[in-house]
């Protein structure tokens, strides 16, 4: 038991820790003049936390659970890695490794190094533990711990009016957004006298009948106006296009490709083992708030000028596709519950959204950062033809581009394609088919505007203003060009992929979807 | 600024709408019905409780500390030297 335990908090133990370390390491480094042995320290802990999911999902031993239990029991903790968890846990942690290696030379020139490692892995600690506790609270007091990490971060320059009025607006928002969340959490344990997941579940659906429909009914529209806030659904989305440019590009990478993420995991993870969506209608009020942030955001990003902050309104716009996803398979669940197969399709697009979208976005936040970090603007008229002056990078952002953009055949094409099916599955539903039809419209204004930024970036003739740029630096090219060849990689062996998403999928719609592949998919269209 | 004003007097026109629709169309919305377990657990008849059970959350608490004063730390830093900065697109506001 004291085994399982520690095997439970091990990948929160290695961040925590390295985080605690980082300034000792900061400090003993610069002594001896070689600074860079504090962010090796730093990539060594992610290294290790990435590799721990990696093993696990591999081994295929999954569900790790534990419990730190002792009398009473209703109030005792529990951890529980399962393959929601450990899927996206190791999305967190590659892309908290990939984002420090990057910083190593674009954070070069800033000071307070020390603590901006160590908020990074206390940020990517809190999310792994958001993902990984089986109790309401202590996915809490993870939350928050991610929650105050990134605030900092994104006022990480805090030399700049605009990094400290973001990170205020951010942290007004967020926080309101916490609160609401604490109220419903409260509100749960005060009905049920638990907050333990199974137990909650339990409990709700044997008093069904004693307990008012409509607090039940509140306390699902506060978990997702609370964790909607971090996820960025429209009309919480306001903090995010000023915090993704205000911050370092490491830093709006890591939002935009994650921390936004675990507010969709929270609200997946609470109405699928909470609030039953074959017992609760829930679904369309998702597919509506899907559809407005998915059409707000890409109205939104046709009339940005500042490179960043197209790509913030891009990241809400594919939230909208995910919390989309959500809502429909929550929807089939109520409406068909016998359709098991819909549902489960609808997931499986939407987790394989959140892995396209964490990787291409990541990798477009950082490739924007090497333009910037070069060119010293985010202005887009003036960044026009980079692209032949730093070619990988060029290269690179543009793979990711194609592949948000939703051309085949690259996984952000299946991605959505899965979800198109899934909604397609109910012709006769009219509800469904004008969502398609709305959905398939944003993807095509979509998929425009990518075209359009790659051509002004990547196929246009530099203007005087970057005649001396030359490639960023190595440290900075390396992780870009890591992820664009994982772009790749995911199209190739896209089968195997999508079998590693279909447990996850199992694990939240409670039985087994075997032998999902690609293939079987296109056989059945 | 009139526009502005106009904003501010909707939102909160509409805030108290919201809360009147609460209170008056539904008054028991917030009614709470126990349905678990009973609670004749005191907390203070057993202070050990937090340190056995919830450990891990008094564990996760401490490094919440840690990061708000490394936070805090890295906020009031002293800059090295002068950076240069990136533009900053700013769009033209209408007055």
């Amino acid at each position: 038991m004291v085994g399982m335990l520690w095997c439970c908090l091990f990948p929160l133990l290695v961040l925590l820790v390295g985080g605690l370390t980082t300034p000792v390491i900061g400090f003993l480094s610069r002594k001896i003049g070689k600074e860079k042995i504090r962010d090796a320290w730093a990539i060594l802990a992610f290294a290790i936390t990435t590799a721990y999911f990696l093993y696990i999902i591999s081994n295929g031993k999954l569900p790790i659970t534990c419990k730190i239990k002792l009398e009473p029991e209703w109030a005792s903790v529990g951890i529980k890695i399962d393959a929601f968890s450990a899927y996206l846990s190791l999305i967190f942690s590659f892309l908290g490794l990939i984002v420090s290696i990057y910083s190593v030379g674009y954070m070069e020139k800033e000071t307070g190094l020390d603590e901006y490692y160590t908020l990074l892995l206390t940020l990517v600690a809190g999310m792994v533990g958001v993902t990984m506790v089986d109790d309401l609270f202590t996915l809490y007091v993870m939350w928050e711990l991610m929650c105050i990490s990134s605030y900092t971060l994104v006022s990480f320059r805090k030399y700049r009016w605009e990094a400290v009025e973001a990170g205020f607006k951010y942290l007004v928002m967020s926080t309101i957004g916490s609160l609401i969340a604490l109220y419903s959490i409260s509100l749960l344990y005060g009905i049920t006298g638990t907050l333990n997941f199974s137990e909650l579940s339990q409990l709700i659906l044997s008093n069904s009948a004693s307990i008012p429909r409509d607090t039940l009914y509140y306390i699902i529209a506060m978990i997702i106006a609370g964790f909607g806030v971090t996820a960025a659904i429209v009309p919480f989305h306001t903090w995010l296009p000023d915090a993704h440019p205000a911050a370092p590009s490491s830093i709006s990478a890591m939002l935009s490709g994650v921390v936004i993420k675990t507010g969709a995991f929270a609200i997946f993870k609470i109405l699928f083992t909470v609030f039953y969506p074959t017992k609760f209608y829930y679904g369309s009020i998702l597919i509506l708030f899907g559809l407005l942030t998915m059409t707000v955001a890409n109205i939104m990003v046709i009339l940005q000028r500042d490179v960043k902050r197209f790509l913030a309104y891009s990241s809400i716009a594919n939230m909208g596709y995910i919390i989309l996803a959500l809502g429909v398979s929550t929807y089939i669940a109520y409406n068909h519950p016998t359709e098991l197969g819909a549902v489960s399709l609808a997931l499986l697009g939407g987790l394989f959204h959140i892995l396209n979208h964490a990787i291409g976005k990541g990798l477009l936040f950082l490739g924007a950062g090497c333009f910037i970090h070069e060119a010293k603007t985010r202005d887009l008229t003036k960044l026009e033809g980079i692209g032949v002056k730093m070619p990988i990078s060029a290269v690179s952002f543009s793979v990711g581009l194609l592949n948000l953009a939703g051309v085949p055949p690259l996984s952000g094409f299946w991605s959505k394609f899965f979800i198109v099916m899934a909604m397609l599955a109910f012709p006769a539903d009219p509800f469904l088919y004008a969502s398609t039809i709305v959905f398939i419209v944003n993807m095509f204004i979509a998929a425009g505007y990518y075209v359009w930024l790659l051509e002004r970036i990547s196929l246009r003739s530099p203007s005087e203003h970057l005649a001396k740029i030359t490639e960023a630096k190595l440290s900075m090219v390396i992780p870009v060009l890591i992820l664009a060849i994982l772009c790749i990689l995911i199209t190739i062996f896209i089968d195997p992929v999508v079998e590693i998403i279909a447990e996850p999928v199992s694990v939240l719609v409670g039985s087994t979807v075997s032998n999902i592949k690609i293939s079987l998919i296109l056989g059945g269209v | 600024m009139k526009r502005v004003r106009a904003e501010e007097i909707v939102s909160v026109l509409l805030i108290v709408l919201l809360l009147a629709y609460i209170l008056l169309i539904n008054p028991d919305i917030f009614q709470i019905v126990l349905v678990g377990y009973s609670l004749d657990f005191k907390f203070e008849q057993k202070p050990y409780f937090v340190w056995s059970n919830r450990w891990l959350d008094v564990f996760v608490q401490a490094f919440m500390l840690f990061a708000t004063a490394t936070a805090i730390s890295a906020l009031f830093r002293k800059e090295r030297e002068k950076i240069e900065e990136e533009e900053v697109v700013i769009e033209e506001v209408e007055k």
